[in-house]
This record gives C-alpha cells, structure tokens and sequence, in this order.
C-alpha cells in the first residue's frame, strides 16, 4: 500500500485542518471525569473498609480460637492432681472406695477364721484334712 | 512527554483529571477529523467527541494498558455509529454507492504506479465531502486506517469483515479519493 501514502497523508492533512477543541466540551468532559472519579474513589473507599472490617473480625476469631485452644489443651500437673481429688471427693468416688474397703476386709476375717480353725484342731485331723 | 497510557492510567488510578485533560487535548484533532468524516456536520463531530470521551472515563476502570490511540478510535467509531441510528441514518457496511453497485466491485481501472507522486487543489472541505461521498465500508476502513492508524487486521476484527474486504475497501477508498481530488500523474 506504499504506493497510496501520499494519498494518505494529503487526506489526513485535509481533515484535520482548521479542526480544534472547543472549550466548553473540553469543560464537560473534565466535570464528567471529576464526578467519575469522586465516585469511583468513593466506591473504592467503601470497598477498603469493608475488607478492613471483616480483616478484623477474622483476626479476633483467629486470636480468640488460639487461646480457647491453648487454655484447653494445656492443663497445669497440679490441676490434673485436683482434678483426682475433687473426683475422689465427690460421692460416686467415697462410695467406691468404701466398697473396695468393705471386700478387703471380709476376705481377711475369712482367713483369719481358718487360721483359728486350724490351729485349734489336732494335728492329725489337720494333716488329714490337708492329704484329703 | 508522558505515554498515553501512562495519562489514562493517572486518570483511573489516581483521578488524576489533568491527565485525561491533557490526553483529550493530544487527541482532540485526529478524533474530530475522524468522527468529521463519519458524521454530516461538525456540531454532530463535536457531539460524538463529547459522548466518546465520556465513554471513556466511564470505562477508564476498566482499562489494563495497550495502545491508546486504536482504543479511542474504536470507541469514537461506536459513538459515532450511535449517532447515526439516533438520526435513523446508519447504514449497512455494504451499501451500494447509489450507482447500482457494491463498493468492492467498483474499483476505478485507473491504478498508480509506485512512485507516484499525488498532488491536488482540493481543499480540507472538498476533502470532507469527497470523504463522505465514499461507500460506508471504504470510508470507515480509511479513517481508522488514516486518523486512527489500526493495523488492517484490527479493523478487519472490529467491523466484522474478512480480511481481504478491508484491503480491498482500503484500496477502493484511497482510489476514488484520487479520482474525486483529480489527482495528477
């Protein structure tokens, strides 16, 4: 097409003479750009603190679920050895030692007996008993 | 001298309103000398200009970078093809010329030969009409070439056309406008 430039260049040199801006578009132009962009920023603004509050709140959430869990999942020895003794102190916790005591103390009386049994008895009967 | 870009991007990012000024002034006079040969008045030039550069801001958000100028064209093209449907006067890229047939089986025999220099009379006004007498396809494939310097290939995408049509229309234009401007050898 190298061939037409110089018809292009003589065409386009026409056109543009005597063309110029007129100020009053130019003013429009410029007022309508000032709105659009108070607007765009106002809009941008709006979006900024939108993310900056839910960035708090999921800073708070993450912060208060850390020490939940940490309080949680880190018990002190000392707490644990309460913990055993408030167990032991409460009335499942006496009445299970007080039945474990009640057995132990049947089964002794038992043996004691047959100790007495067999030291009263004579000797032979008792060798006997014991060859039976 | 800061890119075009860089303005635009002034403008969006920053709203930097001197910017966009300073851009609608670098650009005021190709665009007007384009949406002039698209449109039958100036007032409606002027017009289109108005309604394009607020199209812009409007969209400015929107803009990631590239080639400003190609960008403005197109848009001053829509505003312009917008004015013309408002005036109920748009037509079909490939209206007939009046003479009964198409612009692209129209080409003048008459062909130059390389090196030739075109040399003419004709005023800026004779030229608008000689520019508005054109085909509808011709003159917008000149324009965008001529004041919006779009590769054939971008103005073959925008108006929809093959390829070959828009070099074909190209070369229709530029002939006819040497015929109507009495060109000499």
């Amino acid at each position: 097409m190298n061939e037409y430039r110089d018809i292009e260049d003589f065409v386009k040199g026409r056109l543009e003479e005597g063309v110029a801006l007129s100020p009053p578009r130019l003013a429009e132009i410029e007022r309508v750009a000032a709105a659009e962009s108070f607007a765009r920023v106002a809009e941008c603004r709006s979006r900024h603190r939108l993310w900056a509050a839910s960035l708090v709140a999921a800073s708070i959430a993450i912060v208060f679920s850390f020490a939940v869990l940490h309080i949680d999942s880190s018990p002190k020895p000392e707490n644990t050895v309460a913990c055993v003794i408030d167990l032991l102190r409460t009335a499942d916790g006496a009445e299970t030692l007080s039945e474990t005591s009640a057995d132990s103390e049947s089964e002794e009386t038992a043996v004691a007996e047959m100790l007495l049994a067999w030291q009263d008895a004579p000797y032979e009967s008792a060798i006997a008993d014991l060859t039976k | 001298m800061e890119e075009d870009s860089e303005l635009l991007f002034a403008y969006s990012r920053r709203g930097d309103v001197e910017s966009l000024s300073a851009l609608v002034r670098r650009h005021a006079v190709w665009m007007q000398a384009f949406l002039r040969g698209l449109l039958p008045t100036a007032a409606d030039a002027e017009d289109a200009f108005q309604d394009a550069w607020v199209r812009v801001v409007k969209s400015a958000g929107k803009y990631r970078g590239g080639k400003v100028k190609p960008y403005l064209a197109v848009v001053a093209r829509s505003a312009a093809i917008d004015r013309l449907r408002q005036m109920g006067r748009l037509v079909s890229l490939d209206a007939e010329d009046g003479e009964g047939a198409s612009a692209a089986e129209r080409l003048p025999d008459e062909l130059p030969s390389p090196g030739e220099r075109f040399e003419s009379k004709a005023t800026a006004e004779d030229v608008r009409e000689a520019v508005r007498a054109l085909p509808e396809g011709p003159r917008q494939v000149l324009l965008m070439r001529i004041e919006g310097e779009l590769s054939f290939k971008e103005i073959a995408s925008e108006l929809g056309v093959p390829l070959g049509t828009a070099l074909t229309w190209m070369r229709t234009a530029t002939l006819k406008l040497k015929e109507m401007l009495g060109g000499s050898k």
